[in-house]
């Protein structure tokens, strides 16, 4: 038996509930949850993506780093902009986050990187949520202070703010006419923040869907 | 809901931040006398006014001076650390 290289940080919330489970990236994913609904796309529908791969680099050089490799960073603070198959987000005004699609090509480049006096390398563990569907709005007026109405996915706007309480990083991202909102935090939160936002979506009308739906949607 | 405004996040709750403390220039250790070392350690003004104080922007990390008015609890500017507007 093969044991995945990596462990989502929401592995053990997720061993309860998943009804079948993919080996995404290396990592054990859960493909659908018992219970789930396709309707729950039509409300909202939290997905865990965590198995992304991901890797953060910071430091006044960083930028001309990542430029180095090829990498398109986005031109203003609090930004992400798309660089071949990977999402480019920058946190701030000289912390960057490098996630890919699919594979590893960028990621494994920036950790990569030479060492220099004005590049730190940040390995991620993150828990990396996605919120989809109409109601996701509502749910961030009842999670966050900050109105996600004026995020705009066209933009490439992302905000780094708190939700019940956890620091996070959301993103609006465009998903075909749709925007959906990728949710990044520490992995240690992870579970706190899954089920905390799973109740919050269950009230609503939705709840978690694994990634055999997310992909349907185009997540 | 008590707002701060971050130089580079932006305005958000007051939760989102952590405080940490007025600036305060430390005297030369090699050369001051073991009293004003002391008031500089243990001491601190009570007293209301025009302080300039840390915060941070905890979810980013973002360390910035702001320029807070401690009688009336109002925060008059706040800038990143080296660009003093």
């Amino acid at each position: 038996m093969n044991t995945p290289a990596r462990v989502s940080p929401l592995m053990d919330i997720h061993a309860a509930r998943a009804a079948s489970w993919v080996e995404l990236e290396d990592m054990r994913s859960v493909a659908a949850f018992a219970g789930e609904s396709a309707a729950h796309l039509q409300t909202v529908a939290i997905g865990d993506l965590s198995h992304h791969r991901r890797f953060g680099v910071k430091g006044p050089g960083a930028a001309n780093a990542l430029a180095s490799l090829g990498i398109t960073t986005p031109a203003r603070a609090n930004a992400w902009v798309t660089s071949g198959d990977a999402l480019i987000l920058r946190l701030g005004l000289t912390e960057y986050l490098v996630e890919d699609a699919s594979g590893d090509a960028t990621v494994r480049s920036v950790s990569g990187l030479p060492t220099a006096p004005d590049v730190y390398p940040v390995p991620r563990f993150d828990a990396a949520l996605v919120l989809a569907g109409p109601q996701a709005i509502e749910l961030f007026r009842q999670t966050c202070a900050v109105d996600m109405t004026t995020v705009s996915a066209e933009r490439g706007d992302l905000v780094l703010t708190s939700m019940v309480g956890v620091g996070v990083t959301v993103a609006a991202v465009p998903s075909g006419s749709n925007t959906v909102y990728r949710v990044w935090c520490d992995g240690t939160y992870g579970a706190y923040l899954w089920e905390t936002l799973c109740e919050v979506a269950q009230d609503l009308g939705g709840g978690p869907v694994g990634t055999e739906a997310l992909l349907r949607a185009g997540c | 809901m008590k707002l701060l405004t971050c130089p580079v996040n932006g305005t958000r709750p007051v939760s989102e931040f952590a405080y940490g403390g007025e600036i305060r220039i430390a005297p030369d250790p090699q050369s001051c006398s073991d009293a004003q070392w002391a008031d500089f350690v243990f001491n601190r003004n009570g007293a209301p006014g025009i302080k300039r104080e840390w915060w941070c922007h905890t979810p980013s990390n973002t360390w910035f001076i702001a320029e807070r008015d401690t009688e009336k609890d109002r925060v008059l500017r706040a800038w990143l650390p080296g660009s003093e507007p």
